[in-house]
């Protein structure tokens, strides 16, 4: 608890700078501290890592240009979750008009993108396994209800306490832990099962 | 009684588990978990469930490789914010040196052209008062001096002199007379004696008491003067 006060105070005292001076370090701080966070959350919404990468720059413009007004009524981290999801809601709009206007068709070839490991230090088999695995936990994941699909995204990738989870969701922190709970619970049956199928052939 | 009870204590032990799974209990919490765990051997179970398919994904180094992505977002911040920044500051500039000043110098440019180039109404009847008054004095003192200044008699003058007065003090009047009569049609900007009007002004101009002279005039003779007025030559 402790911690996070410090690391609160620290992040006003940014902010502060940010506000008074423009200052570069400032900002540079600023993104560091959230650059993760807005990121997996705009990963979520629009399942792409290059159109991410691109929101997560534009949501960081338009947070820094506007923090004068942050009120400190919330976290940081709750003004930005809806700084990320609102502008990646108007971007799936976007896309949904130029796919309808264009005529858009998906690259046959392309399969979802995976991350790239790392390859010299994995042989082949290695490589394919981790794939898989990468590919039954994304499906998993994709599967969860949207609540509990949030949650655990914002427990277990960004390390948000329940507390700063409930003011971003809206959601009390026994409901958030029981959803939690859920999620965690089906992602690992339904690997469990790919992983019994795999074995089973 | 009993039963809620414990239903609360496995609804509590549920909450905890993906926690301590991934060892983000605090130590109040992780205390209570593992001192209750026993009781419940479906937990267990789903302990080691949890912990095999998550050591996978751990191994993988996933959240890594995505925070890969965003390695240098706060430069690539940075460096987009400067762009916006001067952007908007060309952009103010840009548009007073690219559409502002070139506007002004053409609007100037043109409003010294119409001033130059076109005369307006009132300029037509105007004349430089000393051009008026040597123009009166001259024509005054043929007009007075002779007998023969006649405009009636002019008709039958052949040699394209105006007036009849001595020849030698004619030529040189009617000279003077003539580059008078030519700058007063000048500043007209008539460009040519065709209009009976400018014929007018220019009479009143140089002499009021012709003006009167002229309205006796009858309409013929007064159609032979103004022949006779195309006929005036420029000095040069």
């Amino acid at each position: 608890m402790r911690t996070q006060a410090l690391a609160l105070n620290n992040e006003i005292d940014i902010i502060e700078k940010i506000v008074s001076k423009s200052d570069d370090r400032a900002i540079t701080l600023f993104v560091r501290a959230n650059q993760s966070f807005v990121f997996h959350t705009a990963l979520r919404y629009l399942k792409d890592y290059d159109e991410a990468d691109d929101l997560t720059q534009e949501v960081f413009i338009k947070a820094i240009d506007n923090i004068a007004g942050f009120r400190q009524d919330s976290s940081v981290k709750t003004w930005l979750y809806r700084i990320t999801t609102n502008m990646c809601k108007n971007a799936l709009r976007k896309k949904k008009v130029v796919n309808f206007l264009s005529f858009y068709k998906k690259n046959e070839n392309s399969e979802e993108e995976f991350i790239e490991l790392k390859s010299e230090e994995l042989t082949p088999h290695t490589k394919l396994e981790f794939k898989e695995t990468e590919e039954t936990f994304l499906n998993a994941y994709a599967k969860l209800p949207d609540k509990q699909r949030e949650t655990f995204a914002l427990r277990y990738f960004d390390n948000l306490t329940y507390e700063e989870i409930s003011q971003i969701l809206g959601t009390s922190t026994g409901g958030l832990k029981a959803n939690y709970f859920q999620a965690v619970k089906k992602i690992s049956d339904m690997m469990k099962q790919y992983n019994g199928d795999e074995n089973g052939r | 009684m009993v039963m809620k009870m414990e239903d609360n204590n496995f609804k509590r032990m549920q909450e905890l588990l993906p926690d301590y799974v991934f060892d983000k209990l605090n130590s109040e919490d992780k205390q209570f978990f593992e001192d209750n765990i026993d009781a419940y051997p479906e937990l267990l179970t789903e302990i080691d469930d949890i912990k095999s398919v998550f050591a996978k994904f751990d191994k993988m180094d996933f959240l890594d490789k995505i925070d890969n992505k965003t390695r240098n977002t706060s430069v690539r911040v940075l460096e987009k914010r400067g762009k916006t920044k001067s952007y908007n500051n060309y952009s103010s500039f840009g548009f007073l040196t690219r559409f502002a000043l070139p506007m002004a110098i053409m609007i100037t440019l043109a409003l010294v052209y119409i001033n130059n180039n076109f005369v307006f109404d009132n300029k037509a009847v105007s004349i430089q008062e000393d051009v008026s008054l040597e123009i009166e004095d001259n024509v005054k003192s043929i007009f007075d001096s002779s007998d023969s200044v006649d405009i009636i008699s002019y008709s039958e003058n052949s040699d394209n002199n105006l007036f009849a007065a001595d020849d030698i003090e004619m030529e040189r009047l009617t000279n003077k007379y003539q580059t008078k009569i030519n700058e007063a049609l000048d500043i007209t900007n008539t460009g040519n004696i065709d209009q009976m009007d400018d014929v007018y002004y220019i009479y009143s101009t140089i002499n009021p008491v012709a003006v009167d002279e002229l309205d006796e005039i009858n309409e013929d003779d007064f159609k032979i003067i103004y022949e006779e007025l195309k006929n005036v030559k420029v000095q040069n």
